[in-house]
């Protein structure tokens, strides 16, 4: 979500200026006449309308007297889908921060292919057993000796990560036959 | 004349806690209706009645209430006029409509003043 919807939705949450925003749906007016039909002062209607300029929701027109206020129709008709939507910039920072987050989190629980310990935050977890999960073949069927073998391999509790590999939905198991999903 | 005094000073004080719990009331009708920014213009004006509401006794120490009273508020609003026209030459509507906020509170305590005092 950018800068710009936050201000969108900052400016909306509001009753006085949805209240505006109702008005301006059924015709461009100036201030005087937004106060009266509001009760507000004419300083408060000014301010809100001000706000919802700087957020992009109405322009102002100077007209001989009076400044006009309208509502920006292509902002209020943005799907929410798009409003929502991260931008580009903010998606890779967070990307990067994940990715720096993970190679930490692995850093501190393998020394090189050995799982030094299981750890008990589910977040931690979930990226340790993500890592081991990498051994499997993606769609490949494994009996349950095969995936305790493999465990062994990084760490001797095959009994615990086994079952988190099920609990944490990275395999499936029918039969006694562990397939490691997508 | 000094129980007149006394009793003008009171009526002040009165009124003055009249605002502060009208305002109060406003604050709490508006955040319930939504309405969060009109909330924190009654919350700022909640700050102005204050600040006045101390003001009086500060002003009771001196000999003459009166002049003292009218003092501050000439004193107390200076830097709010100051960043009111800053705010302008800035286009800073948040800004401006704050002070004002508090300049107009400051009008309704200096018209109580002048109804007592005459």
């Amino acid at each position: 979500m950018d800068k710009k919807s936050i201000e969108i939705f900052k400016c909306l949450a509001d009753q006085s200026r949805l209240n505006i925003v109702n008005l301006l749906l059924e015709k461009p007016m100036y201030v005087e006449l937004l106060s009266n039909a509001l009760d507000l002062a004419a300083s408060t209607v000014s301010f809100h309308l001000k706000k919802m300029e700087k957020a992009g929701i109405v322009h102002s027109k100077k007209d001989q007297y009076y400044t006009m206020y309208s509502l920006d129709e292509s902002v209020l008709k943005l799907p929410l889908s798009d409003l929502v939507q991260l931008d580009k910039v903010k998606k890779d920072s967070l990307t990067q921060k994940e990715d720096e987050y993970r190679l930490k989190v692995l850093k501190t629980f393998f020394d090189g292919k050995i799982l030094k310990s299981i750890p008990v935050q589910r977040k931690k977890r979930v990226i340790v057993l993500e890592e081991l999960a990498k051994d499997f073949t993606i769609g490949k069927e494994y009996t349950e000796k095969e995936v305790n073998e493999m465990i062994l391999n990084h760490h001797e509790d095959f009994c615990t990560l086994r079952r988190e590999f099920i609990m944490e939905k990275l395999f499936t198991r029918e039969k006694m036959v562990y397939t490691r999903k997508k | 004349m000094e129980g007149d005094n006394m009793n003008k000073i009171e009526l002040l004080t009165d009124g003055l806690e009249k605002m502060l719990e009208e305002t109060k009331l406003e604050n709490k009708r508006l955040n319930a209706e939504d309405r969060f920014d009109e909330g924190l213009f009654q919350k700022i004006r909640m700050n102005v009645f204050e600040i006045f509401i101390k003001m009086v006794n500060v002003a009771k120490r001196a000999d003459d209430f009166e002049k003292e009273f009218k003092g501050l508020l000439v004193k107390i609003p200076q830097n709010w006029y100051l960043s009111l026209e800053e705010a302008k030459t800035k286009d800073d509507f948040d800004t401006e409509k704050k002070e004002l906020v508090k300049i107009e509170a400051k009008d309704e305590i200096e018209k109580l003043f002048g109804e007592i005092y005459g």
